[in-house]
C-alpha cells in the first residue's frame, strides 16, 4: 500500500490536477453559456450544441471531416505499402527503414509546414519545375491541396508505424497458409493480410484523422486561411472570440470522433483475436 | 522465397521509395536553401553561411531558445520522475483502468484539446501564464510518454530480480534504487529523451499557455513564419533539424548500448 | 508407386547448405517421415514441396510432373503447419470452407464437405468457434481438418505433434494414423522427434546435414542402422569405435568386443542397444548364482523371453540337440533355490533351442525363463518334473531337456507347414495372447497388461505394430527361422504369438524405438515357441509366479540387474554361454540406476571407454551402484557400421 501511494500517488495527482479537471472543466462548459465579454455565465443552455449545425459552422465541420478523411487515405495508400515493405526487409535495413520514417516526424513542425512553403510558393520549387516543363505556374499555395499535402507531411509517420507493427507481427506462416490453400497473392491479401492488420489500419487513421481535424497551423499557414478548419474554429472560440462554451463543444465533438475511433480499433483488434 | 518475393512485391516498391522521397525532398529544400547566397529563397546564388551568422544575432530567436530549453529541462527531469515512479506503479500495484486510461491519454488526446483544457484550468484558477504554466502542460503529457516507455521496458523485466533482493534483505526502497532503477535505465533514458525532444518542438500547447512576453522558439517560429519565407528561417530549420536527427539517432543508439550492457 | 520424386534436390543460403542435394522417392499412400534434428534440412525441404521456396538445383517430381513450375496455390499439396497458421479472424468453419472457396466450388457442396470432415475430426460443435477459443489439441483439429477437406495428393505435416502435451498427443498419434487410413492421402511429417517419426510413419528418412543419411522402415532403422549418425541418434545406443579384428572388433583400450562378421574395411562403429547388453556380477558368490535374479526382474524377462527364443529360433531352430544342451546348463544354474526355477528350466529347454537359457539361469536368466516357459513351454507335466529336476540338479535338466526335445521335433515334423501359414496365424493370436497374458502370470501379467496398454498407447496404435510385426513376422519366416517355422504347427503358433505380441508391445514402451525391435522377437519367438510346442498355459500360470517368489527369497539384487538386460535377448548367450562366441572383455561398474518408463536403466561407468554404457532392462532391476559387472551381448544383436 505504501508502495502504492509512492509509486503510484504524486504521477496520479498530477494527471487529476492537470488533466482530469481541466477535461472536466472544458465538460462541463459545454452547457453553460458564454459571458458577454468571454468567460462563462453559470446558465445552463443547449444551444452550443444546435449551433453545430448551424450551416455557418457545419460548412466548416464538413469542410475539416473531408480534408482530413482526404489526408487519411492517402495516407493509407502511401503508408501501407511502405509498412509491407518494411516488414519485410531484413532485420538490419528494416530499423534503417523505421528510423528514417520517423526522423522528419522529430523534427520541428512548424519547419516541416514552412517546408511546404517553400516548396509550393508560387516561386518555388515546384511552380519552378512545372514551368521548365512548360506547363505554366499553378497557384498551388493557399489551397486545399497545400493543405493535405501539409497534414499528410505532418502526419504520414503516423500512420506507417502502427500499420509497421501491425503487418510485422503478422504470422508470415498465414500468408503461407492462404496459399497453401489455393489463394492467389490478391486474395490473400484480402482476405487474410488486410483484415488481420485492420487494427494497425484503424490506429493509423486515429492518429491522423484526429489531429488532421484539430490541426490550426497548416490551414492557416498553407492554406491562407481561406479554408477554416475545426480547430481553427476551436482557438478562436478560445483566443479571439472568446466564446469558451462553443469552443468547449467543438473540443468535445473532436474527442467524440477520437473516441468512435478507439472503439472500432478495439472491436477490430478483438476480431482478430489480440487484446489491444 | 526468393522467386516469390521479386514478383509479388515489386509493385511496392513504388509507394515505399514514394514515401521517402515524399518525407526528404521538403527537407533537403530546405537545407539546401540555408546554404543560398541569394537573398531570395527561391534561386541559388552560391554558398554561404551568411543565414546562420544573421541567426545568432536574433534576440528574438535567442530569447525564444533560451525559454524553450528552460521548459524542456524542467518538463522532462518532471515528468521523468514522475513518469517513472508511475510506471513503476501502475506494473506493480494497478488493477484499475482508470489510471491506465489516464495516463495514456494526453498521448492519444489532440494536443489543442490538451491545450485549451489547460487554458481553461488556468484561468479557473487565476495563475498567471509563464514558463511554469508551459512547463507543468509540457510535463503532461511528457509524462505519458514517459510512463509508456518504462511500462513497455518493464513489462519484459523480470520481477524475480526484485524478489531476490527482498529475499536477500534489501528495504524496498533499496531493491528500487539498486535493482529496479538500473533495470528500467535504458526505458528511463528513451523516455526522457521523448519528452525533452517532443517539449523542444511542442507549439500548439505551448502556444495557449505561453505569456506573450515569454515566448518558446516554436512560437517565435511561428510568428516568423506567418510573415512569410526568409533566409534565416532556412538556417534555423536546417539547426533544428541538425539537433533533432542527432538526438533521435544518438537515442536510438543509446537505447541499443544500454540495452547490450544491461 | 512413386507419387512424389525429389531428384538431387539443393538449396543454400548464403554461406549455409540447407539441402545437399537430396533425392528420396515417396510413395502413393504411404506415411512418410523426414527426422533430423533441426537444422537438418527438413523444414526446407517441406517448404520446396509446399512451395514456398524454391531449390537451388535438382528436380521435384509429383506422378512425372515437374512440380517446381507449379506456385504454391495451384498444388495439389496442403500442409498443416506447426503453428496450426489458422486464421484468427475467421471461425472454424470458414477456415475449413477457405480452401475450398479458393477453388470456385458450389457453395452447397463446400457445406457438406466441410460439415463432414467436422465430423470426422470430431469437431462439428465447435463450427462456429473461432481459433483462440479452442484448445491446442482442437486447433490442431482444425489444421488437419483444413488440410485434408481439400483432397490433396500430399498431406505435409510439419511437426505435427510437438505443441501437444503428452496425453494429447497419444490421442493425436491414434487420430492421424486413423485418418491417413481413412483418407487415404499419403503423408508427409516432418519431425525432430524420433518417437514421433517410428510411431507413425511407414518409411522415415533420417536427414542430417541437408543430406539423406537412410531412408527405412522404423525396424530397419532401429535394428539396422547404416550411419553412424543414424546410429546415435535413433534411440539410445553404446557405441565404440575401433579396429575390425577376427573375432568382433578391436576397440583400443577395451579389447575385442562381440561383432557380427562381415564387415569390410578396416575400422568400424559398433552399436549395440542397451537392451541387448547383459549383465553379469563378477563377485565371487558362485554358490547360486541364481539367486540373484528378483520377482520383478522376473517379469520383464519373460517379456524378452519371447525375444531370445526369437533369435535362437533364427540361428538354431529346430535344432533339438540345442534345447538339449540348453537345458544341461540351465540344470546347473536354476538347479537351486527356488521351485520356480522349474521354469526358468524349461525356460532354458524352450530357450535352449536359443542358447540363451542357460546363460539366463545364472544372471537373472531365470525370470526371463518363467516367462519364456510360459509361453513357450507351459507344455505338460513334464514342466513339473524339469523344476524339481532343476532344483535337484543338472541331471534333471537333462531329463526335462529330453521330454521337450522330442515334442520339439515333433512339432518340426508336423509343423513343416508353410511359412506363410505361420504368418497369418500370428496376427490373430496377437489379441489371444494379450488375454493369455493378462491371465496369466499374476503378478507379471498385472504389470504387463499396464505395459501393454500403455504400450498400445504410446506406440501410436495396436494396428501398426501389428500390422509392422506381421510383416517382420512373414519376413523372418520367409527367411532364417524358415526351417523351425515348418514345424510349427499352426495353432501352437497361434498361442504363441499372442504372447509373443504381448511382450513385443512391452518393450515398445521402455524404449521408444522399441516397437519394431520387438516386433521381429515376436516372430522369432513364435517360431522358437512353435518349435517347442509346449504348452503354453502351464507355464505362464505356474512358472512366473513361483520364480518371482523365489527369487525375491532369494538374492534379489544380484539378480535383476544382469538379468533384466540379458533376459531381453540372448541371455543365454551370456560369459558362459554354450556357443562359441567371442565374450565380451568389457568390465565396469554400476553408477546410475533409475527406473522409469517400466525399464530399469543402467548406467555403466567402464575403464578405458569415453562416455558410460547403458544398459536397459525391463522392471525393476536391483543392482546396486558401485557393482561390479561383466557386460556382455551377443555378437548378433550388435550393428557394426564401417567407419
Amino acid at each position: 500500500m505504501v508502495g502504492r501511494l509512492v509509486t503510484m500517488g504524486p504521477g496520479f495527482g498530477f494527471l487529476i490536477v492537470f488533466l482530469a479537471v481541466p477535461l472536466a472543466l472544458v465538460l462541463s462548459y459545454t452547457v453553460f453559456r458564454r459571458g458577454r465579454f468571454g468567460g462563462i455565465v453559470y446558465e445552463t443552455t443547449g444551444e452550443n450544441f444546435t449551433r453545430l449545425i448551424d450551416p455557418l459552422y457545419l460548412d466548416v465541420v464538413v469542410g475539416s471531416v473531408k480534408l482530413a478523411t482526404i489526408t487519411t487515405l492517402l495516407a493509407l495508400l502511401l503508408a501501407y505499402p511502405t509498412a509491407y515493405m518494411i516488414a519485410r526487409l531484413p532485420a538490419k535495413w528494416k530499423v534503417v527503414a523505421l528510423v528514417a520514417v520517423v526522423l522528419p516526424f522529430w523534427t520541428n513542425f512548424l519547419i516541416r509546414t514552412y517546408a511546404w512553403i517553400v516548396l509550393l510558393n508560387s516561386e518555388g520549387l515546384v511552380n519552378s519545375g512545372l514551368e521548365a516543363l512548360g506547363l505554366g505556374k499553378l497557384e498551388l499555395l493557399y489551397s486545399d491541396g497545400a493543405i493535405v499535402a501539409g497534414l499528410l507531411y505532418a502526419y504520414l509517420p503516423l500512420m506507417v508505424l502502427p500499420l509497421y507493427s501491425a503487418i510485422e507481427r503478422l504470422d508470415p506462416q498465414l500468408r503461407e497458409a492462404s496459399a497453401n490453400l489455393g489463394a492467389r497473392p490478391i486474395r490473400t491479401f484480402w482476405s487474410v493480410t488486410l483484415p488481420l492488420s485492420l487494427p494497425g489500419v484503424l490506429t493509423g487513421c486515429v492518429f491522423v484523422f484526429v489531429p488532421s481535424l484539430g490541426n490550426f497551423v497548416i490551414p492557416e499557414l498553407l492554406g491562407g486561411g481561406r479554408r477554416i478548419m475545426v480547430g481553427n474554429l476551436i482557438r478562436d472560440q478560445f483566443l479571439k472570440a472568446r466564446d469558451w462554451p462553443f469552443g468547449s463543444v467543438l473540443a468535445l465533438s473532436v474527442i467524440g470522433v477520437l473516441v468512435l475511433l478507439l472503439f472500432a480499433q478495439a472491436w477490430a483488434s478483438r476480431r482478430v483475436g489480440r487484446d489491444a | 522465397m526468393r522467386r516469390n518475393g521479386k514478383q509479388g512485391n515489386g509493385w511496392l516498391r513504388l509507394p515505399f521509395w514514394l514515401t521517402y522521397v515524399f518525407l526528404y525532398v521538403p527537407i533537403a529544400v530546405v537545407v539546401l536553401m540555408s546554404f543560398n547566397q541569394n537573398k531570395s529563397p527561391y534561386s541559388w546564388g552560391g554558398f554561404s553561411l551568411r543565414w546562420y551568422g544573421q541567426l545568432l544575432e536574433n534576440e528574438k530567436i535567442r530569447e525564444g531558445l533560451i525559454n524553450t530549453l528552460i521548459v524542456a529541462f524542467g518538463s522532462t527531469v518532471l515528468s521523468t520522475v514522475l513518469g517513472t515512479l508511475l510506471a513503476v506503479g501502475l506494473a506493480r500495484y494497478n488493477k484499475s483502468r482508470l489510471v491506465d486510461a489516464l495516463s495514456t491519454m494526453p498521448a492519444i488526446l489532440p494536443d489543442l484539446v490538451l491545450a485549451i483544457g489547460l487554458l481553461v484550468f488556468y484561468a479557473a484558477v487565476r495563475m498567471t501564464l509563464g514558463l511554469h504554466s508551459v512547463l507543468i502542460a509540457h510535463t503532461v503529457f511528457g509524462m505519458a510518454f514517459v510512463t509508456a516507455v518504462v511500462r513497455a521496458r518493464l513489462s519484459h523485466a523480470d520481477t524475480s530480480m526484485e524478489e531476490a533482493s527482498r529475499d536477500l534483505g534489501a528495504t524496498p526502497l533499496t531493491t528500487f534504487m539498486r535493482i529496479t532503477l538500473p533495470t528500467l535505465a535504458p526505458g528511463i533514458l528513451a523516455g526522457a529523451l521523448l519528452a525533452f525532444t517532443l517539449s523542444i518542438d511542442e507549439f500548439v500547447i505551448a502556444f495557449f499557455t505561453a505569456a506573450p512576453t515569454q515566448p518558446t522558439l516554436p512560437i517565435v517560429i511561428y510568428s516568423m513564419v506567418r510573415f512569410g519565407v526568409t533566409p534565416e528561417i532556412n538556417a534555423l530549420a536546417t539547426l533544428l533539424l541538425a539537433v533533432s536527427f542527432t538526438v533521435v539517432i544518438a537515442a536510438q543508439r543509446m537505447t541499443k548500448l544500454s540495452e547490450a550492457l544491461s | 508407386m512413386t507419387l512424389i520424386s525429389i531428384d538431387g534436390v539443393s538449396r543454400r543460403f548464403g554461406e549455409v547448405t540447407a539441402l545437399d542435394s537430396v533425392s528420396l522417392e515417396i510413395r502413393q499412400g504411404e506415411f512418410f517421415a523426414l527426422l533430423g534434428p533441426s537444422g537438418c534440412g527438413k523444414t526446407t525441404l517441406l517448404r520446396i514441396l509446399a512451395g514456398f521456396e524454391q531449390p537451388d538445383d535438382g528436380a521435384v517430381r509429383l506422378d512425372g510432373e515437374d512440380l517446381l513450375k507449379i506456385p504454391a496455390h495451384r498444388r495439389p499439396i496442403n500442409l498443416m503447419f506447426q503453428s496450426y497458421a489458422l486464421f484468427p479472424h475467421m471461425t472454424v468453419e470458414r477456415n475449413i470452407a477457405y480452401g475450398l472457396e479458393r477453388e470456385k466450388l458450389p457453395k452447397k457442396e463446400i457445406r457438406e464437405r466441410v460439415a463432414e470432415v467436422l465430423e470426422t475430426v470430431g469437431l462439428a460443435a465447435q463450427a462456429r468457434r473461432k481459433p483462440h477459443q479452442l484448445s491446442g489439441g482442437q486447433r490442431q483439429r482444425v489444421a488437419l481438418a483444413r488440410a485434408i477437406v481439400k483432397r490433396p495428393r500430399l498431406l505435409l505435416l510439419d511437426e505435427p505433434l510437438s505443441a501437444l502435451d503428452k496425453k494429447v498427443r497419444a490421442e493425436m498419434q491414434l487420430e492421424l494414423k486413423r485418418l491417413q487410413n481413412e483418407v487415404g492421402i499419403t503423408f508427409v511429417v516432418v519431425t525432430h522427434d524420433q518417437e514421433e517419426a517410428m510411431s507413425l510413419a511407414d518409411r522415415i528418412a533420417v536427414l542430417q546435414g541437408g543430406k539423406v543419411e537412410q531412408v527405412d522402415a522404423p525396424v530397419e532403422l532401429y535394428e539396422q542402422p547404416r550411419t553412424p549418425f543414424v546410429a546415435g541418434f535413433i534411440g539410445a545406443n553404446n557405441l565404440f569405435s575401433g579396429k575390425v579384428a577376427e573375432n568382433g572388433l578391436d576397440v583400443p583400450g577395451l579389447g575385442v568386443l562381440p561383432a557380427p562378421k562381415g564387415v569390410d574395411g578396416d575400422s568400424a562403429l559398433l552399436v549395440v542397444r542397451p537392451e541387448k547388453i547383459r549383465l553379469a556380477e563378477i563377485e565371487p558368490a558362485a554358490d547360486e548364482p541364481a539367486a540373484v535374479e528378483a520377482g520383478e526382474t522376473a517379469e520383464p524377462e519373460v517379456k524378452e523371453g519371447p525375444a531370445e527364443s526369437e533369435t535362437k529360433a533364427d540361428a538354431e531352430a529346430g535344432d533339438e540337440v540345442k534345447a538339449e544342451e540348453a537345458a544341461e546348463p540351465a540344470a546347473d544354474t536354476d538347479a537351486q533355490e527356488v521351485v520356480a526355477k522349474e521354469a526358468e528350466a524349461e525356460e532354458a529347454e524352450a530357450e535352449a533351442e536359443v542358447k540363451e537359457g542357460p546363460v539366463k539361469t545364472d544372471e537373472g536368466a531365470e525370470p526371463k525363463a518363467p516367462k519364456a516357459a510360459a509361453d513357450n513351454e507351459a507344455e505338460t507335466e513334464t514342466e513339473a518334473e524339469v523344476t524339481e529336476d532343476a532344483q535337484e540338479g543338472p541331471v534333471t535338466t537333462d531329463e526335462v531337456a529330453e521330454p521337450e526335445t522330442p515334442e520339439a521335433t515333433e512339432a518340426a515334423e508336423d509343423g513343416s507347414e508353410t511359412p506363410e501359414e505361420a504368418a497369418d496365424a500370428k496376427p490373430e493370436v496377437a489379441e489371444a495372447r494379450e488375454d493369455v497374458v493378462a491371465e496369466g502370470t499374476p503378478d507379471a501379467q498385472a504389470d504387463r497388461g499396464d505395459d501393454l496398454r500403455a504400450a498400445v498407447k504410446s506406440a501410436m496404435t495396436g494396428e501398426v505394430n501389428a500390422e509392422a510385426m506381421a510383416e517382420v513376422v512373414s519376413r523372418a519366416v520367409a527367411g532364417v527361422v524358415a526351417k523351425v517355422v515348418a514345424e510349427v504347427v499352426a495353432e501352437v503358433v497361434a498361442d504363441n504369438d499372442a504372447k509373443a505380441r504381448a511382450k513385443a508391445e512391452e518393450p515398445s514402451e521402455t524404449t521408444p524405438a522399441a516397437t519394431p525391435e520387438t516386433a521381429p522377437e515376436t516372430a522369432d519367438e513364435t517360431a522358437a515357441e512353435a518349435v517347442l510346442e509346449t504348452a503354453s498355459e502351464t507355464a505362464d500360470e505356474a512358472a512366473p509366479e513361483s520364480a518371482g517368489e523365489n527369487a525375491l527369497e532369494t538374492a534379489p539384487e544380484n539378480a535383476e540387474a544382469p538379468e533384466t538386460p540379458s533376459g531381453q535377448e540372448p541371455e543365454a548367450a551370456t560369459e558362459e554361454s554354450a556357443e562359441p562366441e567371442p565374450e565380451s572383455p568389457l568390465r565396469g561398474t554400476v553408477v546410475d540406476v533409475s527406473f522409469y518408463g517400466g525399464t530399469s536403466h543402467i548406467v555403466l561407468r567402464v575403464e578405458g571407454h569415453e562416455g558410460h554404457v547403458l544398459a536397459a532392462a525391463q522392471g525393476s532391476a536391483r543392482v546396486e551402484v558401485g557393482t561390479e559387472v561383466a557386460i556382455g551381448w551377443d555378437a548378433a544383436d550388435a550393428v557394426l557400421i564401417p567407419a
